[in-house]
């Protein structure tokens, strides 16, 4: 009866069931260039995600060596862990992530050109990281809460990507970063002509920026929006009118014209909160 | 296989009738090609053959018929005319349903009418009505790096039907055993509304804490106080490429299809994308739909997956904002059963 008992407990050590496969391993920089495929996203994901931490010098290799992979799996998970090593002291809202990419930055200096010649790589999504990754290279920790102010060579890169870039995704987080950051000269004449774009994210995020920076002289353009067949762009013509205050004032017979014709609700809602905030706009002569 | 005596009189049947799911489901399933409906599939058919006897004197001359019928539907049939014993056999593929069939095979005499049969299992559901989505469970969560702000979440749990995602894709993928069309419609992607408040005018405790207040929510002009900016995010990085049909193994057809999303805030500049890129593996037969989720995810947010109202899989999230730059970095592996 015992010897049964301990073949028995044998079997169940024996028959105990193993990982079909190991988590990926973490590469030292020396590993890298040779590591598998696996290994090499698993590096990259952990220190896009702050789950690995390395000496500055060792970080910066990692993503160079990444960026300049063959696989674009590689690259993409390289341009989203420099866009995470920058983006740690503006998402994390932990102090010791602002210190470490303190330590961290000026030995990212070397990996900028990088990244911005990242944004002609073949992949889409590359491009897109590589869009993401600038953004967040650029952002000061300043302690306030102000839109991030784009570095002149940054600026000048995504208006010319803008000129060539065909892919819809990365066309559309190009508007959408010109839009959301810090008003610039250039990003807003471009920001005019996405106005007359097909795409419609890209038309929504030029009204975005173009609200934002005040330029009153597209407003006629903006209330035509209000009548555009997606949603998107009258939600956000809406809100446009609304920025301008009493600017948009002229436009009021317009604006409740559309809001009689509207079937969206959420859409109906927000322009006739425009209507009522420009109203009282005009009222408290603002 | 099913044998079946019969005798009538002087005369003696023999019926053997032959269910796909023995040795001659290969040689069927090998003919599926030449017999396969034209379109974008070619559904499933199983094979079946029927052969009886009848033994009589030779000067005893009389026609029989046999055939085979699937649910009360005449399949295929012929008449045989000669004298004293006789075999025939008869051969006929029948088409997959989604239901049970009860296939027959029936011998006419002069003599009267004998039949065998079984019951055909259904070869799962018609349609397999797809949702992947990722939502936040919270009532609302910090602004990323803004003290002042706060976003707006979809405020549940894990749910088949209803409630907001920050992203979520809907496809409802045809049974390839039984339709030669892959889906009822192409695949249609949404993300919710991404809805910005701020943060001292908006929660009901105060400080940080409690909910969002009505008014807040139901706040539709721009700016401080209340809800300060709202919008939908790009689904330009969410689709599902063509459906594949990967072909027929009696009493199987599988097919698959792989769905990508890539969202971001679209009122956050640099913000992360929220990902997956799942391919989705069908093995239809038997009464149900066998799904195989393959691929990867982020860790943020909450992520679901159902056919037909029924998990395939449910992951809280594990991580913030933050985690989502790692890049698609979590497997996804589930396999489950839906019943038909």
């Amino acid at each position: 009866m015992t010897h049964i008992l301990v073949l028995l407990i044998l079997a169940s050590i024996v028959q105990e069931p193993q990982p079909s496969s190991a988590p990926p391993r973490v590469l030292s920089a020396a590993e890298f260039s040779t590591g598998a495929k696996a290994d090499k996203r698993g590096t990259l994901n952990a220190l896009a995600s702050h789950q690995l931490h390395a000496p500055p010098e060792e970080v910066a290799f990692l993503v160079e060596a990444g960026l300049l992979d063959a696989d674009a799996d590689i690259r993409s998970a390289a341009i989203y862990a420099a866009a995470g090593r920058a983006a740690g002291a503006r998402f994390a809202l932990d102090q010791r992530f602002v210190d470490r990419w303190k330590v961290e930055r000026p030995v990212f200096v070397r990996v900028r050109p990088l990244v911005l010649k990242t944004l002609a790589d073949p992949s889409p999504r590359v491009r897109q990281g590589a869009i993401i990754a600038l953004v967040n290279m650029d952002y000061e920790h300043t302690g306030k809460s102000e839109r991030i102010r784009l570095a002149n060579d940054t600026v000048a890169a995504l208006v010319e990507r803008l000129n060539h870039e065909a892919e819809v995704s990365v066309r559309i987080e190009l508007a959408k970063t010109l839009s959301l950051c810090q008003p610039d000269p250039r990003s807003r004449d471009r920001l005019v002509a996405l106005l007359e774009e097909p795409l419609v994210d890209v038309v929504k995020y030029a009204v975005m920026g173009l609200a934002t920076n005040g330029s009153p002289e597209v407003l006629p353009r903006i209330v035509e929006l209000l009548k555009h067949r997606d949603r998107g762009i009258r939600l956000q013509a809406a809100q446009a009118l609304a920025k301008y205050g009493t600017a948009s004032i002229p436009y009021l017979s317009q604006m409740e014209e559309a809001l009689v014709s509207e079937a969206d609700t959420v859409v109906r809602q927000t322009i006739y909160g425009s209507i009522t905030a420009i109203r009282n706009a005009s009222s408290a002569g603002k | 296989m099913l044998n079946r005596w019969a005798m009538r009189r002087f005369l003696v049947i023999l019926i053997s009738f032959v269910c796909p799911s023995v040795a001659t489901a290969q040689s069927g399933n090998s003919a599926l090609s030449a017999l396969a409906d034209p379109g974008e599939g070619e559904t499933l058919k199983f094979p079946y053959s029927c052969q009886a006897q009848t033994f009589a004197p030779e000067w005893y001359c009389y026609s029989v018929n046999l055939q085979i019928i699937a649910d009360g539907n005449f399949g295929n049939g012929t008449y045989h005319w000669g004298c004293g014993d006789m075999t025939f056999s008869i051969g006929h593929q029948v088409p997959a349903q989604p239901w049970d069939q009860t296939v027959s095979c029936i011998l006419e005499t002069p003599w009267g009418q004998t039949s065998d049969g079984l019951v055909q299992p259904g070869s799962g559901p018609n349609v397999a009505n797809l949702k992947i989505s990722a939502f936040i469970r919270y009532n609302w969560i910090g602004h990323p790096f803004d003290p002042f702000r706060i976003f707006g979440g979809d405020d549940r749990s894990f749910q088949a039907y209803g409630g907001t995602s920050r992203a979520e894709t809907i496809y409802d993928i045809l049974n390839p055993a039984v339709n030669t069309q892959n889906h009822v419609a192409p695949a249609s992607h949404g993300t919710g509304l991404a809805q910005m408040y701020e943060t001292g005018s908006s929660l009901d405790g105060g400080a940080g804490t409690g909910n969002l207040r009505y008014e807040a929510i139901n706040d539709w002009q721009t700016g401080p106080p209340l809800k300060v900016a709202w919008e939908f995010g790009s689904t330009s990085g969410m689709n599902c490429g063509s459906i594949l049909r990967h072909g027929n193994s009696l009493p199987f057809a599988t097919n698959s299809v792989h769905c990508v999303a890539a969202v971001t805030n679209p009122l956050v500049e640099g913000s992360p994308p929220i990902d997956w890129r799942i391919t989705f593996t069908m093995k239809w037969g038997d009464r149900k739909v066998e799904i195989r989720a393959n691929g990867c995810r982020d860790g943020y947010p909450s992520y679901e997956s159902y056919v037909n109202g029924q998990a395939i899989f449910n992951y809280v999230d594990n991580g913030s904002v933050a985690s989502l730059f790692g890049d698609c970095l979590v497997t996804v592996d589930e396999t489950k059963e839906i019943s038909g």
